[in-house]
């Protein structure tokens, strides 16, 4: 069974955002602080999408689908913005303190696997795999 | 999010409440940097803050960063919950200057 849910690009529904992976992941078996990490990766790739997918258009849409199998929970942010490359989600180096790239970093700490799963049409459909604690 | 501003002895204490993110990140450190540029000591209050993404912890590098080269302190206090877990997930809690409270910092400074 999956949970779907579509949010505006709008900076403002990041807060939305969270919320509903929160609820979403109560159907898990997570800790709080597991819990607080997975938000935390849903919401920095929400944010990439929304800064550098539609370059902080409101106008864009965000469609998060929570489902899982026996032993992960499975996160996946779609959008209709410019097709990403593989290559584009490996963290650069992490230069503590530099701003930027601290994103992607976080995504790949929390996610046991992040990937773009193939479709047809637009966009991107960026994956990430949470194993169960 | 709500930001409130107090002085503490010599230090200018950025109070945060709620949550920092891409919607917001942007407007604090400005906030934060136009204290700094001024030639105050900071700190910067975790104590009510429930949320903060990477954005904004981009933003108080930022802000670190300017502390550093105008040479004046630069300190966050009360981290605590999420946010102290993003400090440590993105092991900034080494680069900061993290304290309990605002008095273990501004007593001492």
């Amino acid at each position: 069974m999956s949970n779907i849910k579509t949010f505006s690009s709008c900076t403002s529904e990041l807060k939305n955002i969270r919320e509903f992976v929160v609820d979403a992941c109560r159907d898990f078996p997570f800790s709080e602080g597991k819990v607080n990490e997975i938000v935390l990766a849903v919401d920095e790739a929400c944010a990439n999408v929304i800064r550098h997918g539609y370059h902080m258009s409101k106008k864009g849409c965000i469609e998060i689908v929570v489902s899982s199998d026996d032993e992960h929970a499975l996160f996946v942010i779609k959008d209709v913005c410019s097709q990403i490359t593989d290559k584009q989600l490996t963290p650069a180096e992490n230069n503590l303190c530099k701003p930027g790239g601290l994103g992607l970093c976080l995504i790949h700490y929390v996610a046991e696997k992040v990937r773009l799963i193939p479709h047809k049409g637009k966009g991107n459909w960026l994956e990430l795999t949470v194993k169960f604690e | 999010m709500n930001i409130e501003i107090e002085t503490h002895n010599n230090y200018q204490v950025v109070k945060l409440y709620g949550e920092v993110d891409l919607s917001n990140s942007r407007s604090i450190k400005l906030d934060i940097i136009k204290l700094i540029k001024s030639k105050n000591n900071i700190i910067v209050d975790f104590t009510h803050l429930q949320y903060i993404d990477s954005s904004g912890m981009a933003s108080l590098v930022e802000a670190f960063n300017e502390a550093r080269e105008n040479d004046t302190e630069f300190h966050i206090v009360g981290a605590n919950g999420s946010p102290l877990q993003v400090l440590q997930l993105t092991r900034l809690n080494t680069v900061f200057n993290l304290a309990d409270s605002v008095s273990a910092v501004s007593n001492n400074g």
